[in-house]
């Protein structure tokens, strides 16, 4: 299995024959979709691609379980503005009256249409963080010439994120011991709490800080130094007639759902 | 060591930018990036946040670290942290104006009137509070719904009522969380060669 930046895939999984600048390239263009187009047809068709995506990749499915407070929490919210703060537009035809609120069947219709939109974007997010890796990101970046200085810090930051994390589950771990368990509290509990984690986690960044540059500095790392560096990377990721492919169907097939939804009404 | 101190660059001092801001730079997006992501966060999509702890991060990168931490670090982590709650990096790429100014403004007043960053007077909190917690997030308050409203997030009868949520949960936080930060680290930060007395350096 290879570690990617929110869980595992399988080594030999078809999303490996493809360049990252290809699955970055393909993940970016798709997210247009949703972004643009209200179309429910539309963000429906996209979030089954997304969800056979998965499956062809190799993706345990399982993982959407994790996202479903995430997924109720969306719904509840869209449904929420829609029925108390509805546009006036919409409140034509009553649904359902409880209690003296009363449910517009135009605008609950557009509240499912938005939470699509939004779940469409998620899907695709999920994904892309379940197939990329961190120097995956950075290689992508330099293969289109990002400057080295920008996808540099960018590596540094996405392997800082993972860092951090670990020092996270730390503090945890050490405030447990000391009979702090924020597992247990309610939000507003946790939310009181949070700077308990957050002190630390910034005074470890501080102290780190003079390590990483003093170690940077001695391998003759500077910013004026930082143009021209050789790209090893990109030797081991070359591009194949697969991504070319790839990048050809991807694009032929939001010029076609661009197409469509301005053909359909 | 006085407040005046704390940013005189004193004469034959050499400030300028190097390898340790390219590294607190990526520390303050990863450190920004965890607290984003930690569970409290209300995210309600398109990088919509009513209550969201890392804007504490963003202002005290500003304080400390200038352009480094309150404008790169502060306009990336958001996209970065935004992407694991589902926003893709182009929604969230229209959220960097309102970060970098969130990141920015106390830290360019502290600047410009010499005030203390370990907050030593009434002067200093009341300059943070008004500036850091409220002035700083009404850009953001006024932008939020907006931005919600393009992907039909809000409705316009919501406007109202999601400007005042993001100005109380996002203001309160900047305050409540960027106090505590800066009297616990401001006094280590800033004898660093880190900590930059101008805006880069």
């Amino acid at each position: 299995m290879k570690r990617t930046l929110l869980g595992y895939v399988p080594e030999k999984s078809i999303v490996y024959n493809f360049h990252p600048f290809t699955r970055l390239f393909v993940v970016f263009l798709l997210t247009f979709v949703p972004l643009l187009i209200l179309n429910p047809a539309f963000n429906g068709a996209l979030i089954v691609l997304t969800v056979i995506f998965f499956a062809v990749s190799r993706i345990d499915l399982k993982i959407f379980r994790y996202y479903l407070p995430v997924f109720v929490l969306l719904f509840v919210f869209i449904t929420a503005i829609y029925t108390f703060f509805a546009e006036e537009e919409m409140m034509t035809e009553a649904l359902l009256s409880v209690g003296g609120v009363t449910l517009y069947r135009p605008a609950i219709n557009y509240a499912l249409k938005v939470y699509l939109r939004i779940l469409g974007v998620l899907f695709l997010t999920i994904y892309f963080l379940h197939v990329m890796t961190e120097s995956e990101i950075v290689v992508a970046l330099r293969s289109v010439k990002v400057p080295f200085v920008i996808s540099y810090t960018l590596g540094l930051s996405l392997r800082a994120i993972g860092m951090f994390l670990e020092d996270y589950r730390t503090v945890r771990e050490a405030e447990k011991a000391r009979a702090l368990d924020i597992s247990e509290m309610n939000i507003f509990k946790k939310a009181a709490k949070l700077i308990n984690y957050i002190v630390p986690l910034l005074a470890l960044a501080i102290r780190r800080t003079d390590e990483f540059s003093d170690a940077i500095s001695s391998r003759a790392f500077s910013l004026k130094t930082m143009k021209n560096r050789p790209n090893y990377l990109a030797r081991k990721n070359r591009f194949k007639w697969t991504d070319f492919a790839g990048i050809c169907l991807a694009v032929l097939a939001i010029a076609a759902v661009f197409y469509l939804h301005h053909r359909i009404p | 060591m006085t407040a005046e101190e704390i940013w005189k660059v004193r004469e034959g001092e050499i400030r300028e930018p190097g390898i340790q801001h390219l590294v607190i730079t990526a520390l303050l997006i990863g450190v920004g990036t965890v607290a984003g992501m930690t569970g409290v966060s209300a995210s309600v999509g398109f990088g919509v946040t009513f209550f969201w702890p890392a804007i504490a991060i963003q202002i005290v990168g500003g304080m400390w670290y200038g352009v480094w931490g309150g404008a790169v670090a502060a306009g990336t982590f958001p996209i970065i942290s935004n992407m694991v709650a589902g926003t893709p990096p182009v929604g969230s790429l229209l959220w960097i104006p309102p970060n970098v100014i969130q990141g920015m403004a106390v830290g360019l007043v502290f600047r410009k009137f010499r005030l203390d960053p370990r907050l030593k007077s009434a002067r200093d909190y009341l300059v943070f509070i008004l500036v850091g917690g409220i002035l700083a997030s009404i850009p953001g308050a006024l932008y939020a719904p907006w931005i919600g409203r393009m992907f039909g997030l809000f409705t316009e009868e919501s406007y109202r009522v999601a400007a005042a949520a993001w100005l109380v949960g996002n203001g309160g936080s900047a305050i409540v969380f960027g106090i505590i930060l800066l009297k616990a680290l401001s006094p280590i930060v800033v004898k660093t060669r880190t900590f930059c007395k101008t805006l880069t350096a």
